[in-house]
């Protein structure tokens, strides 16, 4: 039987009369690394903040590990919740022994554990208020991770980074889920990053969940294909088949789309030059996962 | 819960501003008190009593003077203190981690008044160090001893009233700065100015329509109204005062503090919890 980390049915929250998140039901799976996408204002950030107990819901429902008993719950989670939530002036060891006293943890090795996951072992007495905007986010990280929860959220953890500093975020998130079997939400907008280590997506527009899928499913639908015009469909097929192995083709008069072999589009072209056959022109389509999901969050599904 | 309440200490006990506005309060609780004995000795002097002149400062009557040295400061403190989660965003480290919004402002709570009770001893502590520099320990027996402990708890139920009003302010405003300056605006001017203009028009516009009609004047009599009896600060030098334990002239007064301190931190506590818990954390 799946095991859902987190569970939401019909979570909604208003503001006035404005629905912000509107009957919003997404399932994580554990072991997931769930990338939560919108564009600004579509509701990410408040309905991570209802997760976590910041705000409240209008109505709707909220199961962490499978309870409702969210209390519970909620001392099994880590939080990033937009800016880095530190005190600057401490330094980086104080701000986790805070965490650390907090959530009573007696054994106090888990403060340099955590400081050396993020990096941060050798920044001394150095206060926070000093540190960069990366080590800032190491730092939050670092605190999240206090008290080795099961479920990490993370709203927007590389906004402000630069492209060393994502980098080394992105590689700190793949190996926590790699080595502790964390459940990662991530929530951005910066889809070319959430797309190197999401394993599933929901996708949010307007408060409503427009889509969630896995990555297979994405790379499913967002299948690469090749489109090819030339003067003689028929003995074109006949190359793809035979030559090429390919099934998966649609012919409409001189235009032949194939949904297989499109790596090979270079070989599949030097071949129908080499028999004869003239091709007006080449072009590979659809092989954007994120184009697709750019498309979703701005447009819904179709 | 109880490390919620170790981590507040260990926050507090970090801050720069503790110790800071502690000794800035302990060295004027001392000023304060050789400031008296000075303005003391002049006026004996312009009598040409200079001879004459005995401090009545003591180490031992100069002990609960000094507790009203340190409200200011403990002011500030905790309007630093209590919004400071908010400024820095790390409540939003706090509530995801279980803990129930009444734990976070129970411990706020607490520590707020260990603030109170270490910054009055503090004072207290200065002001009787310069009273014995100035005019030896004093008479000290068991009964002003624990006329002091008496006085201690009386002075510190008001503190605890008006650090209740402070901390509610820092749990609706959110902000630092402008938790001082309300606070800071609570603590100075609200008595000088909005109470005597409340009773300004209790005692001009209201007294008299109140006279004028019998039945209501049997019920609500109103005589010499002062809303500075219904305001907890004025209680913090009442309660400083060692007479108001013995003699029977104070009683009524003692009375009416403790039931006005205590219906303030009741009130002030239930306001701040039930908005904390209702309000969303942006």
């Amino acid at each position: 039987m799946t095991e859902y980390v987190l569970e939401t049915k019909n979570l909604t929250k208003k503001y006035s009369k404005r629905a912000v998140v509107d009957n919003l039901s997404i399932k994580i799976r554990k072991g997931d690394i769930y990338g939560f996408i919108g564009k600004n204002g579509a509701g990410k950030t408040t309905t991570i903040k209802m997760i976590s107990g910041l705000t409240n819901p209008t109505s709707g429902s909220i199961e962490l590990f499978g309870s409702s008993d969210l209390s519970e719950g909620r001392k099994k989670i880590g939080t990033i919740i937009e800016n880095p939530a530190i005190y600057p002036y401490m330094s980086a060891r104080e701000n986790i022994e805070v965490q650390r006293i907090m959530k009573g943890i007696g054994d106090k090795k888990i403060t340099d554990q955590v400081l050396s996951i993020v990096g941060l072992s050798d920044v001394g007495n150095k206060k926070a208020k000093k540190f960069s905007l990366g080590m800032k986010q190491r730092l939050a990280i670092a605190i999240a991770l206090v008290g080795s929860p099961e479920f990490l959220i993370l709203d927007e953890p590389i906004n402000g980074l630069d492209p060393i500093g994502i980098k080394d975020i992105r590689n700190l998130i793949l190996k926590l889920t790699k080595e502790a079997g964390i459940t990662v939400l991530i929530s951005s907008h910066i889809l070319g990053e959430l797309m190197k280590i999401a394993t599933c997506y929901g996708i949010i527009k307007d408060g409503r969940i427009v889509k969630q899928l896995t990555v297979e499913e994405l790379r499913e639908i967002v299948k690469p294909q090749a489109e090819f015009v030339v003067n003689d469909p028929e003995k074109a097929r006949a190359i793809f088949t035979e030559v090429f192995g390919i099934n998966d083709m649609e012919i409409q008069g001189n235009w032949i789309r194939i949904g297989e072999a499109v790596e090979k589009c270079d070989d599949i072209k030097r071949c129908l030059e080499e028999n004869d056959i003239v091709i007006s022109s080449v072009r590979t389509i659809n092989d954007d996962n994120e184009e697709y999901l750019i498309k979703l969050m701005e447009e819904g599904e179709e | 819960m109880f490390g919620l309440i170790k981590s507040d200490f260990y926050k507090l006990f970090r801050m720069k501003s503790f110790y800071i506005c502690g000794l800035i309060a302990a060295v004027l609780a001392g000023l304060g008190i050789f400031a008296a004995n000075a303005m003391d000795k002049m006026q004996y002097a312009m009598y040409g009593l200079e001879d004459m002149f005995i401090s009545q400062y003591t180490g031992v009557y100069s002990l609960a003077l000094g507790l009203g040295s340190a409200t200011l400061f403990i002011t500030i403190l905790v309007s630093m203190f209590v919004p400071g989660e908010f400024k820095f965003g790390t409540i939003k480290n706090i509530v995801p981690s279980g803990i129930s919004r009444m734990g976070i402002y129970f411990s706020k709570f607490i520590v707020t008044i260990f603030i109170s009770v270490a910054y009055s001893l503090l004072c207290a502590a200065a002001a009787f160090i310069t009273g014995c520099c100035l005019a030896g320990v004093g008479d000290f027996d068991r009964n002003i001893f624990l006329d002091i402990l008496e006085i201690f708890g009386l002075f510190l139920l008001a503190q605890i009233a008006l650090q209740s009003i402070f901390q509610m302010m820092g749990f609706l405003i959110r902000s630092t700065g402008w938790t001082i300056g309300v606070n800071i605006a609570i603590f100075a001017f609200l008595p000088s100015m909005v109470l005597t203009l409340i009773d300004f028009a209790v005692n001009s516009w209201l007294a008299p329509v109140v006279a004028s009609v019998d039945w209501l004047n049997s019920w609500l009599k109103i005589e010499n109204f002062s809303s500075n009896d219904y305001w907890p600060l004025p209680y913090l030098s009442e309660f400083s005062n060692i007479d108001i334990l013995h003699m029977d002239f104070f009683q009524p007064i003692l009375t009416r503090g403790l039931i006005v301190c205590a219906v303030y931190i009741v009130i002030a506590t239930v306001i701040g919890l039930w908005t904390f818990k209702k309000r969303d954390i942006d």
